[in-house]
């Protein structure tokens, strides 16, 4: 290991010998420019991880796929507490957890110690009064900063949503979903100024009666209920669905109108009053868990492939209305018999129990790299997409090529960039049939799904190929 | 928030990154490099009435992040071998000296990772994300360690190729 860049990337990996080490030394000591090289590289590895983590990309492979004893170390204490990215929350994180645990915790304990401590710490602890309890498929406003889940939320901090939804939870257990496009500030401890787009906030009476949502047109004061607000440039639209709220135009800061539950109002630069026209759409709350969250992955391993039937209901069997195309990527076909489309002919190979082994209906992914299945699936007949319910992967075969690893992903129609669940493995298996199904615990895996794509490998502990046999998506029209 | 928490806040936000970054140049275990910013952002905290404004904020905070480090090195008893005193001090000072470049590099990595797909960003993510190292993701990935070590070599050539493109690219014709 000569190259000063690989000696850099051994002394981050933790390989670095000391005679490397005295050769590191004396390359950093004979120019500053090497010194300059040295830090570039650092540097990279410390963004690297920042980005990374903020991803977790792997997460799902670190639970399914690593072997015991070699996974990374766990998180520490901090990370535990708040799993939020690091690039992004470091400095809110540190001067925010350990003191305003216990403003979330314990309010009133918390502000009288408050008043008796005006020391700088705590008065910086103060100043956090909110989280981002969640987020769908949130996209941000150009320039604007994101926040993430988890994240502690300072006064004053504005949220500019251009897609989505992100939940936002007060310290005094407000909760307010955002809607984009909005631009939300978290104006006081017991209110936010929603500049323009749409929110519902959800207030117990027993919590925060009095919580205010500031719009450009007039405020709506809670009396203990849940309601949605929508700021538009002419006109403020408001519907309660529990309890109460007070309008007022802000103009006048007079409280004109009590709207009761079931009612709508409309705030206007010159007046306040019912609208009884109004139909609300406000979003009711974050959608069923996505990503990796509350994925169920089953490994079913059988000596006889027969055991694991296509399914009927599969959307991407070939010739299935669901089916726009199926597009194999880098796959090689070195024997006519393995071909691509086997996998979604809704047909398993002979039994392993018989003692054939059929070329037909399977395709063998190359024992040195991958290749991918990519199904788009036709929104000519769903123009919402699909809910993915259940995902299947079947490999069989003898010697230790019936099992098999994948890596899923699936775009939306709303969402073209690809969101990934996750890698998963059969594991190694000697000769029989090995499945991969994937289910959420509740819910479907995936809303408005346009395109699904599974990445295949072998699995770890063999240098044979894998044979897949079939590719199961059980699914429905989104409605 | 008083003026002193917004101005803290503000101050720190800035110059975080370039603190991790630097303590990461020392101390490359993600994990306890993650501690010893945490423990940073809390000494200077705690001592920000004793901060001068006159002299750059980022220039204090990686003061305090080298005598946290040699605290860390010191309670450890794992100070690699060639860091000597000499050595630390060329690091600290030019860590200060490269602040801009490095957070445009950081901003430039943003982009040039979108170009990183595939076995590459698996590895990549397995690596940084889930803090794996190099033999477990060759385990899971059927290849040897020293495969994943090159791939992973090859990325960050890459990565930097691609940010100093970049950066030449900004810094536009001379």
């Amino acid at each position: 290991m000569n190259d000063p860049l690989e000696l850099i990337d051994g002394y981050l990996e933790g390989t670095l010998s000391e005679a490397e080490g005295e050769a590191l030394r004396r390359w950093l000591d004979e120019d500053r420019e090497h010194l300059a090289t040295f830090l570039r590289r650092t540097n990279l590895h410390c963004a690297l991880r920042s980005t990374f983590l903020g991803q977790r990309e792997a997460q799902q492979y670190a639970d399914l796929a690593t072997p015991r004893g070699t996974r990374g170390r766990k998180p520490r204490f901090f990370a535990r507490l708040a799993p939020t990215p690091f690039s992004i929350t470091v400095a809110t994180i540190v001067m925010g957890v350990v003191l305003t645990a216990m403003y979330f915790m314990a309010p009133p304990v918390y502000r009288a110690w408050v008043r008796r401590h005006e020391t700088h710490e705590t008065a910086m602890s103060r100043t956090l009064v909110a989280r981002v309890a969640g987020a769908h498929r949130a996209v941000w406003a150009a320039g604007a900063t994101p926040a993430a889940t988890g994240e502690l939320l300072a006064q004053g901090r504005t949220l500019r949503l251009q897609a989505g939804l992100l939940q936002i939870t007060y310290g005094n257990g407000v909760q307010v979903l955002l809607e984009g496009p909005a631009d939300f500030t978290i104006a006081t401890p017991e209110s936010g100024y929603l500049q323009q787009g749409k929110l519902r906030a959800t207030v117990a009476a027993s919590q925060a009666k009095g919580f205010v949502v500031e719009t450009p047109l007039g405020d709506v004061v809670d009396l203990g209920t849940e309601f949605g607000v929508d700021a538009q440039p002419t006109a403020t639209l408001v519907h309660v669905y529990q309890g109460r709220v007070a309008l007022r135009r802000r103009a006048t800061a007079d409280t004109s109108t009590v709207l009761q539950r079931g009612e709508s109002g409309v705030i206007s630069s010159d007046s306040v009053a019912l609208n009884p026209d109004f139909k609300p759409n406000f979003a009711r709350g974050l959608p069923a868990a996505s990503g990796a969250e509350g994925l169920i992955a089953d490994v079913i391993t059988s000596r006889d492939v027969d055991y694991f039937a296509p399914s009927d209901d599969d959307l991407v069997n070939a010739g299935s209305r669901s089916l726009l195309a199926a597009t194999p990527i880098d796959f090689e076909l070195d024997q006519p018999a393995l071909a691509f489309d086997y996998i979604h002919d809704g047909k398993t190979a002979a039994s392993t129990l018989s003692g054939t082994f059929e070329n037909e209906n399977s395709a063998r992914v190359p024992s040195q790299s991958s290749w991918t299945a990519e199904f788009q699936l036709d929104t000519t007949t769903s123009a919402q997409g699909y809910d993915i319910e259940r995902i299947e992967t079947i490999s069989s075969w003898h010697d230790q090529r019936a099992g098999h690893s994948v890596i899923i992903s699936y775009n939306t129609v709303a969402q073209p960039q690809f969101e990934r669940l996750g890698v998963f493995t059969t594991g190694l298996i000697d000769g029989g049939s090995g499945s991969v199904r994937i289910l959420r615990k509740a819910g479907p895996i995936a809303s408005g799904v346009k395109t699904i794509r599974l990445q295949f490998f072998r699995t770890s502990g063999t240098k044979l190929s894998p044979i897949i046999q079939e590719v199961d998506v059980v699914g429905t029209p989104t409605k | 928030m008083s003026n002193e928490s917004e101005q803290f806040t503000l101050l720190w936000t800035r110059a975080h990154h370039s603190v991790a970054a630097y303590v990461s140049s020392l101390v490359p275990e993600f994990a306890d490099a993650e501690d010893i910013v945490q423990e940073v952002a809390l000494v200077l905290m705690r001592r920000f009435a004793e901060f001068d404004p006159d002299r750059p904020f980022v220039a204090w905070a990686i003061g305090v992040a080298r005598l946290q480090v040699l605290q860390h090195w010191d309670r450890r008893r794992q100070r690699p071998k060639f860091l000597d005193d000499a050595l630390l001090e060329k690091v600290t000072t030019l860590q200060g000296e490269m602040v801009d470049e490095l957070a445009q590099a950081r901003r430039a990595l943003e982009f040039c990772l979108r170009d990183i797909d595939g076995r590459r960003r698996t590895a990549l993510a397995m690596r940084y994300g889930e803090n794996l190292q190099p033999t477990a993701i060759a385990q899971a990935l059927g290849t040897s360690a020293t495969a994943i070590r090159n791939l992973l070599n090859r990325v960050r050539n890459d990565l930097r190729a691609c940010i100093e493109r970049r950066l030449r690219q900004s810094e536009g014709p001379a």
